[in-house]
């Protein structure tokens, strides 16, 4: 629905330095053939994912210019958006900052940015086994005590 | 150009002594020609007549004719009734009906007796073919002749039209990617794009030597585009190399499994049965395990911002309970207007909006933003909720993906295990022969991998030394702009280059677009013949031109076809090839339907003439293959002048073939 | 249905739709062509390499 989030912007942007890993080509970690755990999705599904580790990781950087405003926002789920708008409205405990979204996709940007970065790091560490070691993260994660 | 065989006459070809003609008339509808004859006969020798007519090759792989020093081409009974100083001429000649006019097609052999007594033979044959030109018939012999033949059809692609049935049932079965990818080559007629490449290679090599050398720079850069280019020759070189030994290793393997599998040692054979039928299943389940990976991950870069951003979007929703609980009315005045007051600073009352009025309504400004975002919220809300029931799934859904995986993973390691077991009963089996096949093949196997590795390795050493030669090249066109000497010769290096380009990037999108054409032709015939609905939903060839059947659950099946689907599968290439190359040449198919059941004997003889309508069907059929479902099928489409058999002498030295009226 | 003889025009017309620069079509063209005039002869290299040499001269003159 258009009406939905008037105030959203039309692309999420990265740096140029990660346009390699967002680019679905052979070799890439999008491609569908890739052994990555990324294999035939799309540039929303790793925005959000790193977006997601940047901010559990509680990390976040500006872009470094060039930047390349690619993830198309429209092609993103309504649960990819609100977890994506949850982080601004959890930070600033108020649902006020849904006036302007455009600001808050900036930030999620700069926390997809760090978290692009950390996710680079563990794939290289496990590389076939990051399946694996995710799991058990996203479990830990679930038994803690709120 | 369209055309038909009117004639073929044989003259002390092989088996065949004297001249033998048969006659064709061709008819539209009734396309069908057929020749009955045991095997042995001298039905192969017939299709090898008509290759050696028109290119001097006999393509039928007999035992006999195989080795140079079996039988000879010239009839033997012939020979030996030879006098001294006598000669012979073993001759083929065929008759082309064209819609230009009539064409003839002759190939002779001499040999002979010599005054010693001794049997002599011409090395080669000559080839004479008289073909209309402007309304008057014109001779051609010598040298330029067999261009004419290759205008008809080209001797590359002779093995699309005239098809040892035998060979065509194992076309998919034995074929490499590689056989694929040649066979599409050779239709394509690439031929003279890959010449042109060359040749323009050699031009932009020449150019580069021909430039003055007027700074040490430019002469360093050209020095290094050479080296890295003849690095690039030698590696494709060697790639090539290690291409045509995998190939070679890949065709013995399918003998020694081969060889295993029909052993006279029933334990040996049923042995490399339950192998070949193992390998089949763990190619099945590494299918299944990759599948089922790929759907757990997939559903784990789904779930997982959600989990990693519980506590925010927990937190979110309780901001959202709460606003809602405390209930927010629909705003009776607009922010815009409160906005408005706000900034004149005066109320419409007239009072100035200062101290405790201005904070008020800045509160309510905020409260009727609020209001407005409502609608969002209670779509977030909803969402949210959705997220919560998705990740109180997770547990449960990873676990369960996680436990299909680890069935099919101990599925395979049984197999895996069982193959091994296999190995080494064979390896231990008491006869020395079998346990040097079985070695052979294990390795066989290592040094296949091993060669993909390295290809692999090669590959990518290519792809950097294109990297290096683009920047150099660079490199090389700045340094030539610096000196206006070299201008023109920069020009014509430039206009090359850009060609070279050009044409390698053609290459690529013309291959591209006839594998899809190929593919959908493939299809479309394979549906076609294979007429009953069957278990398959498609066939694709992608781009690294592996072959794949695709089976309604997903498996590539085309390793676990039964004998009448491969020919099917063949004679459906085939026919996406010959449709492709765009001859319009007559088709002859060798023992077609040998060793194929019952049901699809039915669909290719209903189907094939109807198939191939317009075009000219010769198929060359034991009496085995001719029973009495066939001869229903196939009769409609045949006319009974097109009707021969072959029949053999008591000694089963010579042949003769004549018109056959069924009895 | 393609012809035979006239496979080129598959070529051609890829290379048509994949090039915008006049002169490299002109040369590949041109290359094309005496590829199938050549087609089974044996034509000896330095012959080739001095038409082709000859042909690029043609292609940047006719530009001016």
């Amino acid at each position: 629905m258009a009406t939905n989030h008037p105030t959203e912007p039309r692309d999420a942007a990265y740096t140029k330095d990660h346009l390699e890993i967002y680019t679905d080509k052979k070799g890439g970690w999008l491609h569908k053939e890739a052994k990555s755990i990324f294999a035939g999705k799309f540039q929303k599904d790793l925005f959000i994912f790193a977006m997601a580790v940047g901010k559990h990781r509680d990390k976040k950087s500006p872009l470094k210019p060039p930047k390349q405003g690619n993830v198309r926002v429209d092609a993103m789920t309504e649960k990819q958006k609100w977890a994506l708008l949850s982080i601004e409205i959890s930070e600033t405990k108020n649902l006020l900052c849904l006036k302007d979204e455009s600001l808050i996709y900036t930030k999620a940007e700069e926390y997809a940015h760090e978290g692009l970065n950390i996710l680079i790091s563990r794939i290289e560490k496990y590389g076939n086994n990051y399946p694996k070691e995710l799991e058990v993260e996203l479990k830990e994660i679930l038994a803690e005590k709120t | 150009m369209k055309y038909a065989i009117s004639s073929i006459s044989i003259t002390n070809y092989r088996q065949y002594s004297g001249t033998q003609v048969l006659d064709f008339k061709i008819d539209k509808t009734k396309n069908l020609s057929l020749i009955l004859g045991k095997n042995g006969a001298g039905k192969s020798n017939l299709l090898n007549a008509i290759t050696w007519c028109l290119y001097g090759i006999e393509i039928h792989k007999s035992k006999d004719n195989y080795n140079s020093g079996g039988m000879p081409i010239i009839n033997t009974s012939a020979l030996k009734k030879l006098k001294i100083n006598q000669s012979i001429t073993a001759e083929v000649i065929i008759h082309l009906k064209t819609d230009i006019g009539p064409w003839t097609i002759k190939r002779t052999l001499e040999g002979g007796k010599s005054g010693l007594g001794e049997l002599y033979f011409n090395e080669t044959s000559e080839l004479t073919v008289i073909h209309p030109v402007y309304g008057q018939d014109k001779i051609n012999t010598g040298e330029e002749t067999q261009i004419l033949i290759n205008n008809l059809l080209p001797e590359a692609l002779k093995n699309f039209f005239f098809i040892d049935g035998e060979q065509l049932r194992e076309f998919f079965k034995v074929s490499t990617p590689d056989n694929i990818s040649k066979a599409i080559d050779i239709v394509s007629q690439l031929e003279l794009v890959y010449k042109a490449a060359d040749h323009l290679s050699k031009v932009e090599t020449n150019l580069r030597k021909s430039v003055k050398n007027t700074t040490p720079q430019l002469k360093s850069v050209q020095d290094n585009i050479e080296k890295i280019q003849n690095k690039v020759v030698d590696l494709k070189s060697t790639i090539k190399q290690v291409e045509k030994q995998k190939e070679k290793d890949q065709e013995e393997i399918i003998r020694v499994k081969e060889f295993l599998k029909t052993h006279n040692s029933s334990v040996i054979s049923t042995l490399e049965s339950e192998r070949q039928s193992l390998e089949i299943d763990i190619n099945k389940l590494n299918d299944q395990v990759w599948r089922k990976e790929y759907q757990r991950n997939s559903y784990l870069v789904e779930i997982a911002p959600f989990i990693y951003l519980k506590k925010e979007i927990e937190q979110t929703y309780k901001i959202m309970e709460e606003k809602v609980e405390k209930g927010e009315l629909p705003p009776r005045i607009k922010e815009t207007f409160i906005k408005e007051l706000l900034e004149k600073g005066r109320c419409i009352c007239g009072n100035e909006l200062v101290g405790e009025a201005k904070k008020i309504l800045e509160d309510y400004s905020k409260k009727v933003i609020l209001s407005e975002l409502s609608e969002i919220s209670i779509v977030g809300k909803t969402t949210i909720e959705e997220i919560f029931s998705s990740i109180k799934e997770f547990p449960e859904k990873i676990d369960g993906l996680n436990e299909e995986i680890e069935e099919f993973k101990g599925q395979l390691e049984k197999k895996e295990l069982r193959i091994e077991h296999i190995s080494n009963e064979i390896k231990e089996y008491n006869v020395a022969e079998i346990r040097r096949y079985e070695e052979r093949r294990d390795e066989l196997n290592r040094l296949i991998a091993k060669n993909e590795q390295v290809l692999l390795l090669y590959k990518s050493d290519l792809n950097t030394y294109d990297i290096k030669l683009k920047e150099l090249r660079g490199e090389e066109e700045r340094e030539l702009s610096k000196d206006k000497k070299n201008n023109t010769l920069k020009e014509k290096l430039t206009l090359v280059q850009s060609s070279l380009k050009v044409l390698v990037n053609t290459e690529k999108i013309i291959k591209t677009k006839i594998r899809k054409q190929v593919e959908k032709s493939l299809n479309e015939n394979f549906k076609t013949l294979i007429r009953k609905k069957t278990a398959f939903s498609s066939i694709s060839i992608d781009d690294k031109y592996d072959v794949k059947v695709h089976h309604i659950d997903g498996y590539n099946v085309i390793n676990d076809l039964s004998a009448g689907e491969y020919l099917i599968l063949g004679l459906s290439f085939m026919s996406a090839l010959m449709t492709i190359s765009g001859f319009q040449a007559p088709v002859i198919i060798d023992t077609p339907l040998g060793k194929i059941d019952d049901e699809h004997r039915e669909y290719i003889t209903t189907e094939l003439p109807k198939f191939l309508t317009g075009t000219q069907l010769m198929l060359l059929v034991t009496p085995t293959e001719y029973d009495k479902n066939v001869k229903a099928n196939l009769d409609r489409y045949l006319l009974k002048e097109n009707f021969y058999r072959i029949t053999e002498n008591k000694d089963q030295t010579e042949s003769t073939v004549g018109r056959y009226d069924g009895n | 249905m393609i012809e035979g003889s006239e496979f080129n025009k598959l070529i051609l017309e890829t290379i048509d739709e994949n090039c915008d620069d006049p002169d490299i079509k002109n040369l590949i063209q041109k290359s094309l062509q005496y590829e199938l005039d050549i087609w089974n002869r044996q034509v000896r290299s330095p012959e080739i390499e001095d038409e082709y040499a000859q042909m690029v001269d043609d292609v940047l003159k006719g530009r001016k």
